[in-house]
This record gives structure tokens, C-alpha cells and sequence, in this order.
């Protein structure tokens, strides 16, 4: 029998029922979920806990998703993790931004659950967890 | 301590009053510089355009200024203090004209404040016209009859000139108020004129009228010449003839010598018969006369054998003190006048011993001497009762025919004197004869014998001998006569009245002329300077009313696209929890769900996709607006996309019961675009088409190349839908029109932005986007895009994910 070792995701998105439904969702879908609720704790979450993916808000207090992303690529330990962006605002220079820091994806709020699970299992190498 | 408002008014008009008596002086001595014949009228009267003005600023109670400048300036003109009488006649004048000045002023104030603008306004060009004309010829008239009139009483003017006085008088007075109103509306009504308007009217009048004055001189300079040269010609006809008529006496002179060298012996008879012809000719000669020379011896002889013609014996005299003939005493020698013509006249005279007196006999020994006829010098007749200027010429006759080589010897050889006595007033009287017009005096002068020149004779044809004929440039000349061997010389001097007379209207003319073009120009200047004025004002505030309105309209767009993009970005977050959450529950997530509360959650989550979409719409749109939204070109294949669109769109045709078809023509080139905006673009135009079509119909998708423009690839969704009518075929791409015919409103709402939004990312790609459509008959929607060659390398896909994905 394989013990599966849920992955940890970490949320770091200020609008809590955002943040509420997105880790309901993912919790379902068998994952270990961390929320944070502004940069800094998204951040302070990141060093702690290790997760294995990030999904950043682009647009926060104390720290918007790319300064979240810049820091995170500055420490050895979390230069590597897999980062998803959201944003409510599709403007082409935060995608370029979101680019550079290697982030495997960025999601147009509203999207479906779906492309997030998708690019969350794209990320933890599980392609066909279901 | 400050005067009351009731002292100072008085005071203030007082002070009006004296300052436009001062400028009217002052505008009317300067214009009286320029007055000149004939007539001598100022060819502008600028006081009479002060005088206007005063009373249209100060007042029309300010007349008394016009009345007193006017006053003045007339006093200095016509002032005669020799008596009483005429003083009294200058003071009555100058009071009545300047009467006539005021009331000029009051008229034509009245007139321009009944019937015309003051101050004139560039806005009233009209009222500009009424104000110079009611101003300048209008009320001219009143002082150009009253003037010249209150001369005609006072005797200063004759009735035949009135006609004319008046005619200048009006257009002095006219030309002066043109040549006023635009210099002082310009410089003082005009508040608004810039200085730059003030010198652009000025300017050009001070040029003008500086012409004006230059024209003026030339032509008056002309007019001088002219005249000058007529007098000289006048002068020099009237030499001509004195010197004829001298001539003409010398020639008879000569003649008779003749005779005295071809007859020794000359009888009277032979004497009178050859002088009678030229004696007859003119008046200019009184007498001839033979003198002889006598030595003593021979004077006894004569005197006791020579009878003159009236038989009685000749006698040689002498004058004696008393002006009586004596006989003369004995002396060495003697010459006789032995004959005398005209006798009757003259018979006194003969056996007078010319020698005896020392005027003739310095006369005779000159001539001898000379061998020429030489003049006495102006001298009474011994034959005249009466003191009566003559002047004696002698022509000496020698023994032997001729004059003798040696000057020495010529007295001793004298035989005789053949002598003509001229009269020199009837030589210039005769000479003047010649010439009809009286306007020449001329003297005759001798230089030669007197120390001082001697007036020989003069003839003055005019009545009065005026005083002021030099002050008033009187012309002169002289001229020596031009006989040979006299020193005689002829001075004309024309008369007071010579050159006035004789003055043409042409200075006149180009001064009236020049200033009236002058005044033209200023009034021209003042409407044209004003229009472009005001124009320019207008323009200006125009102008900056537009930039108000723009910069207002900016902003507002500014504000409208920040609220778009505000509203729609706020919108997002709630309705991305909502919708996610209402998944959730609908998932089952939450806990188990039934089959009713299942499709409720499925209805609701389908209301936020549309509410998702429509804000994604206004963002698109707010973007546009402001200019934000740009796309990203880069070579893509356009067969995938469209597959890929077409598949996702596949599931809603089911749903409504139509078929969705793909048909891309086999080898299809790549196109520049932006796959996100592009497949948005498709799946609105799909949306459309499903949306429009019921059920059973069917909606065909295509690319092809473009028939008409081969580098461009053409994309066509078509339909079997309920078509478009014409009119809304041509809005169906209008920001916020929505199709509202077919009942299909209520079902198929949206904010009408999508085509829109198509539209404007097509053009964004260097497409073009049309609709096709008949009503019932299905409509077909088609877009270009440029096409573009596939980058070496192959195709490489991008991330799904990034810059593409959409609910």
C-alpha cells in the first residue's frame, strides 16, 4: 500500500472567501492547504512550512504576490518552488512580471478550480493524481 | 482739504473748456501754415474735428472751448488795428465765425448722438461709416456757409468768390474731423487698443500725411518754377523790346551819319525828310538833331550868314543860370545844333552850344573819342519848359567819311554830332505795350557813367505800389539791355499780386487730396485694426473655450476609464469566491447535494460566469478607451487555435441543437496575432452565432487566404441564424448597440460590447472585421489577419496557461 504524503500548498491571498473556497477545494482534492492572508505572512509561512507550490495574489497588503515571489527566489530553500499567480487584473506588464519569476502559471480571477488543480498537479509532478 | 464734488465739477468743465479752446488754437495756427493760394484756405481744418470731439467727451456744454479757440484763431488771422473802424470789423468777424465754429460742434455732436456710435466701436462698423459722415461733410455745411457768409457782411469777401470759400472752407473742415476721429478714438476712446493697434493706426496716418506734406512742397516747388519761369520769359519779351527800340534808334543814328558822310552839305529839307519816317515809327525818340562843330572864326560867319528855316539868323547860345538862352561867349570852338527834328517842337534848341554844358560835352568827347554813339546821362532839355528826363545819344561824323585810326586825333577832326534824344519812360512804356498782362514793373538802371547806378527810367503798370510785395515773395530780375558799349540793365519785378494770381489749383489739389486719402486711410486703419481685434478676441476666447471643453472631456474620460477598470477589477474577487464557492457546494464538496439543489447551483454558478464575462467585457472596453489594451503579435498557426476554440465551443452547440463546423483550406499560412486575443475574438464571434441560431440550424467556421487581399488570411463564422437587418448592420459594431429586433433581447442580453471588442482587437492585429447578413437568411461574420511567415525552428507552443486561460 502506498502511503501518500498529501502535498502542502500554500494560499497567500488577502480576500479570505477566496482564500476560504480555494482551500476547501483543494483540501478535497487531498491536499495539505497553508493560507496566508497578506505578503508578509505568505512569506513568514513560506520559510516555516516548506510548501511544495505557492499561489500568490498579485495585489495584497504588506506585500504584493511579486515581492512575495522576489524573496522567495532570493533563499536557497525556496528559489525552486513552483509559484501560481492570481490576479483580478490582466494587465501585460504584471504577466511579463509573473514571468521572470518563473511562475508556471498566472490565473485570471474568476477562473475555474479546475486549471488551478491542474497546474498544481502539473507542478508536484502527480500529472494524474485522480 | 479737498474740494466737494460740487466745487469741482465747474471747476473740471472750466477746465474742459480751456483745454479745447487751447487744442482748437493750437490745431488751427498749425493748420494755417498750410494755407496757401489761391484763396488761402488751411486745406484742412483739423480744429473743426476737435472741436467735435471735445464736446462728444467733455460735453456739448463745453461749446464755449470751440467758441473762444475759434475766436482767437480768427482775430490773428484777419486782425487790422489801423483804426477803430477795422478793428472793431476783426473783432466782429472772428466772433461770428467762431459762433458759426460752436455751433458746427453742437450739431455735429448732436447728429452723431442722435444717428451714429460714440465712442466708435470696431463691433459697429457701421455706426463708424454714420459718425464720420455726420461728423466730417454733414456738419461741415453749417460753418461753410455761415463762415464765408459772416465775411461777405464784413466786406472781407466778394460776392463772386462765396461760391469758392465755401467749397474750400468745407473741405477743410471735413478732411480735419476724417483725419481727428481716428486719432483720437484710437488714443482715447479706445481702451481696449493695444499700443500694438495704436502704432499699426498711426503709423501709416503719419505716413500718409508725411506724404502728403512731401507732395505738397513738390508740387508747390513746381508751382514756384513754373511761375518763376513764365515772369522770366515776360521779363526777358519786355528786354527784348527795349533793347529793339534801342537799337532800332542806334540803326537810325547810324544812317543819318551816313547821310552827313555822303553830302557835305545837309539841307534841312533833306534832314527832316529822311528822319520823318522813324520819328513817325514810335514815340521813344523826342528829336533828332545835327551838331556841328564850329571853330570861332567860323561861329562869326554863321552867325551872319545862316538862316534856319524860319529865316531868322543863326544864334549861338548858352543856358544861363535862369534857365533862359543867352549867347554864348566867345570860345575856341563851338558845337552848334544847326538842325532839329521834329522843328515845332524843338526850334528853341537850335544854335545851342552843346559844348557849353558839361553833361553834353563829356557825352561829345567820349563819343568822338570813341568813334560810337554814347548817352548822356539823363538831363533836361533846354527846349523843355518843364523838368522832363532825356537822354541825349551822340554820334560823332569825322572830316574825310571815316573815323580816324588814331583816337588822338579824333576830336580835331570832328565834324559834327548826329544826336537822338530818347525818351526813356515811353522806351519802357512801349517795350510794356508788347506784354497784355500788367503784373511786370520794370526799371531801367545805368551802371556806367555815376558812381552809383541811375535810375534811367521805371514804369510801374499797377495801380497801388503795395508795401508787402516782398514779404509776400515778389519776383525779380535783371538784365543788362545788351546794346553794346552801354552799361545799361533792365529790372522787372512782377507785381504783389503776380504769382497769387497766376498760382494753380494743383498744390491745392494734392494737399486736399493727400489729406483726404490720409483721413481715408485712418478710418480704414481704425475699422480694420478694430475687426482683427475683436476677431482675434474672439478667436482667442473661442479657443480657450474649446481647450476647456477638451481638457474637461479628457478627464472625464480619464475618470470613466478609471471607474471601468475600478468597477470591473472590484467585481472580479467577490465574484470569483461566489462562483468558486457555489462549486463547492455544488461539487458536493460541502456535503451531499440533491439533484435540485445540484441544477440550482448550476444555474447560479452559470449567472457569475456571465456576470465574470460581462466584467472582463468592460475592462477590455475601458481598456480600449484609455488605450491600454495592447496585444502581443508574434507568428502563430492559425489552424490549432482554431481547432481549439471551435472543440471548446462544441459543448454549447450540443446543448442547443446546432452544428458547429470547422473547414480550414489545406495549407493555410501563419498570421501575426496574439492567441489569447484572437481566440477571444472567435469564441465572441461563436458565442454570436450560437446564440442567434435555433435549434437544427447550423454554424460553419472557415479560414482561407483572403480573396481580394492575398497576404491576409480571412476567418468566417456563419450562421443559419435569424440575420441582421441592414440598418443594424451597420451598428452591429458600435460600442453598446445591441440587436434588439426578433424578440431576442430579453434571452440574448448583454451589454452590446463584445463585437466591439472584436472590432477594435482586430484592428489591433492590422485586421479588418464586416458583417454579412439578411434578415432570415443567416449572417456571416468575417475577419482578416495579416498573414506572416513561421519563425525558423518550427512552431513552438507557449504555456497553455499563461496569457491565454479563460473561465
Amino acid at each position: 500500500l502506498e502511503v501518500r504524503v498529501p502535498k502542502k500548498v500554500l494560499i497567500v491571498e488577502d480576500d479570505k472567501k477566496i482564500s476560504l473556497a480555494l482551500g476547501v477545494r483543494l483540501r478535497a482534492n487531498g491536499y495539505e492547504v497553508l493560507q496566508a492572508f497578506d505578503g508578509l505572512q505568505g512569506f513568514v509561512q513560506a520559510t516555516k512550512q516548506r510548501p511544495d507550490v505557492v499561489v500568490l495574489d498579485l495585489s495584497m497588503p504588506a506585500g504584493g504576490g511579486l515581492s512575495v515571489a522576489a524573496r522567495m527566489r532570493d533563499m536557497i530553500d525556496l528559489a525552486a518552488v513552483p509559484i501560481i499567480f492570481m490576479t483580478a487584473s490582466k494587465r501585460p506588464d504584471l504577466i511579463e512580471e509573473a514571468k521572470k519569476y518563473g511562475a508556471i502559471g498566472l490565473l485570471e480571477k474568476p477562473f475555474d478550480a479546475d486549471l488551478l488543480l491542474g497546474l498544481i498537479r502539473q507542478a508536484t509532478g502527480e500529472a494524474d493524481a485522480r | 482739504v479737498s474740494p466737494s464734488p460740487e466745487d469741482a465739477r465747474p471747476r473740471a468743465r472750466l477746465g474742459a473748456v480751456l483745454v479745447l479752446a487751447l487744442a482748437y488754437f493750437v490745431a488751427g495756427r498749425v493748420a494755417l501754415l498750410a494755407a496757401i493760394p489761391p484763396g488761402y484756405a488751411a486745406p484742412a481744418w483739423p480744429a473743426a474735428g476737435i472741436g467735435l470731439v471735445g464736446l462728444l467727451i467733455g460735453g456739448a456744454r463745453c461749446w464755449p472751448g470751440v467758441a473762444l479757440g475759434s475766436f482767437a484763431v480768427n482775430l490773428g488771422v484777419g486782425f487790422d488795428p489801423s483804426s477803430a473802424q477795422t478793428l472793431a470789423l476783426s473783432a466782429s468777424s472772428a466772433l461770428f465765425i467762431a459762433l458759426g465754429a460752436a455751433l458746427q460742434a453742437l450739431f455735429a455732436a448732436w447728429l452723431v448722438g442722435r444717428f451714429a456710435t460714440w465712442p466708435p466701436s470696431p463691433a459697429h462698423p457701421k455706426g463708424m461709416a454714420l459718425l464720420a459722415v455726420l461728423g466730417g461733410p454733414v456738419a461741415s455745411l453749417v460753418s461753410s456757409l455761415w463762415g464765408p457768409a459772416t465775411l461777405l457782411l464784413h466786406g472781407k469777401l466778394a460776392a463772386s468768390q462765396l461760391p469758392f470759400a465755401s467749397f474750400t472752407w468745407w473741405v477743410g473742415d471735413t478732411i480735419g474731423v476724417f483725419f481727428v476721429l481716428p486719432l483720437v478714438s484710437i488714443w482715447r476712446t479706445d481702451r481696449l487698443a493695444s499700443l500694438r493697434r495704436r502704432v499699426a493706426v498711426t503709423m501709416p496716418l503719419a505716413f500718409s500725411l508725411a506724404l502728403s506734406v512731401v507732395l505738397f512742397v513738390v508740387v508747390t516747388r513746381h508751382e514756384r518754377q513754373r511761375i518763376r519761369i513764365e515772369f522770366e520769359n515776360a521779363a526777358g519779351r519786355i528786354l527784348g523790346a527795349a533793347r529793339d527800340g534801342v537799337n532800332s534808334q542806334l540803326e537810325t543814328l547810324r544812317s543819318l551819319r551816313s547821310l552827313y558822310y555822303a553830302s557835305d552839305e545837309v539841307e534841312p529839307d533833306e534832314f527832316r525828310i529822311f528822319v520823318a519816317p522813324s520819328l513817325a515809327r514810335d514815340d521813344t525818340i523826342r528829336a533828332f538833331s545835327w551838331n556841328e562843330r564850329v571853330l570861332d572864326a567860323r561861329r562869326t560867319a554863321l552867325e551872319r550868314e545862316a538862316g534856319v528855316a524860319g529865316g531868322a539868323p543863326l544864334r549861338a547860345t548858352e543856358l544861363a543860370d535862369d534857365g533862359g538862352l543867352v549867347p554864348a561867349p566867345r570860345r575856341a570852338e563851338h558845337v552848334l545844333v544847326r538842325h532839329v527834328e521834329p522843328l515845332a517842337d524843338n526850334a528853341r534848341v537850335l544854335g545851342y552850344d552843346v559844348l557849353s554844358e558839361p553833361t553834353r560835352a563829356r557825352a561829345l568827347r567820349r563819343a568822338a573819342e570813341a568813334g560810337d554813339a554814347v548817352h548822356t546821362t539823363p538831363l533836361t532839355l533846354v527846349q523843355d519848359a518843364q523838368v522832363r528826363s532825356a537822354i541825349i545819344v551822340y554820334l560823332p561824323v569825322y572830316e574825310g567819311g571815316e573815323t580816324p585810326a588814331d583816337a588822338a586825333q579824333r576830336w580835331a577832326r570832328v565834324r559834327g554830332f548826329v544826336a537822338a534824344v530818347l525818351d526813356a519812360p515811353r522806351l519802357l512804356a512801349a517795350a510794356l505795350r508788347r506784354e497784355p498782362d500788367d503784373g511786370i514793373a520794370v526799371a531801367l538802371v545805368d551802371d556806367g557813367v555815376a558812381s552809383e547806378p541811375r535810375v534811367l527810367a521805371s514804369a510801374v503798370p499797377w495801380a497801388e505800389q503795395s508795401s508787402d510785395s516782398a514779404a509776400r515773395g515778389a519776383l525779380q530780375t535783371t538784365r543788362t539791355l545788351g546794346v553794346p558799349g552801354w552799361s545799361w540793365r533792365l529790372t522787372s519785378v512782377s507785381s504783389p499780386r503776380y504769382v497769387e494770381t497766376r498760382w494753380g489749383w494743383q498744390p491745392w489739389a494734392a494737399l486736399v487730396s493727400g489729406l483726404f486719402f490720409t483721413g481715408l486711410i485712418g478710418g480704414f486703419l481704425l475699422v480694420m485694426t478694430g475687426r482683427a481685434h475683436l476677431i482675434e478676441e474672439l478667436v482667442l476666447a473661442r479657443t480657450e473655450d474649446l481647450r476647456r471643453v477638451s481638457r474637461d472631456l479628457l478627464r472625464r474620460n480619464e475618470e470613466i476609464g478609471t471607474v471601468y477598470h475600478t468597477v470591473s477589477h472590484e467585481l472580479k474577487t467577490p465574484i470569483a469566491s461566489a462562483r468558486e464557492l457555489v462549486a463547492i457546494v455544488g461539487d458536493g464538496i460541502a456535503g451531499p447535494v440533491n439533484a435540485d439543489q445540484s441544477e440550482y447551483l448550476g444555474l447560479a454558478k452559470e449567472s457569475m460566469d456571465q456576470m465574470a464575462q460581462l466584467v472582463n467585457e468592460l475592462t477590455d472596453v475601458a481598456r480600449l478607451e484609455t488605450g491600454k489594451l495592447a496585444v502581443q503579435l508574434a507568428p502563430r498557426a492559425l489552424a490549432p487555435l482554431l481547432e481549439h476554440v471551435v472543440m471548446s465551443m462544441r459543448g454549447l452547440a450540443r446543448e442547443r441543437g446546432l452544428e458547429l463546423a470547422l473547414a480550414c483550406e489545406p495549407e493555410l499560412p501563419w498570421v501575426r496575432a496574439d492567441e489569447g486575443r484572437l481566440a477571444q475574438v472567435l469564441r465572441n464571434l461563436l458565442a454570436n452565432a450560437l446564440k442567434f441560431t435555433r435549434a437544427g440550424g447550423r454554424v460553419d467556421v472557415t479560414a482561407r487566404r483572403d480573396p481580394l487581399e492575398r497576404e491576409c488570411v480571412r476567418v468566417s463564422v456563419r450562421d443559419t441564424g435569424c440575420g441582421i437587418s441592414a440598418d443594424d448592420l451597420e451598428r452591429v459594431f458600435d460600442r453598446l448597440y445591441q440587436v434588439r429586433e426578433g424578440g431576442l433581447t430579453a434571452a440574448t442580453s448583454g451589454m452590446g460590447l463584445g463585437l466591439h471588442i472584436c472590432q477594435e482587437l482586430v484592428r489591433l492585429h492590422g485586421g479588418r472585421i464586416w458583417a454579412e447578413s439578411r434578415p432570415g437568411a443567416g449572417s456571416v461574420f468575417s475577419f482578416t489577419l495579416p498573414a506572416a511567415d513561421p519563425p525558423r525552428g518550427g512552431a513552438p507552443r507557449p504555456a497553455p496557461a499563461l496569457g491565454g486561460a479563460r473561465a
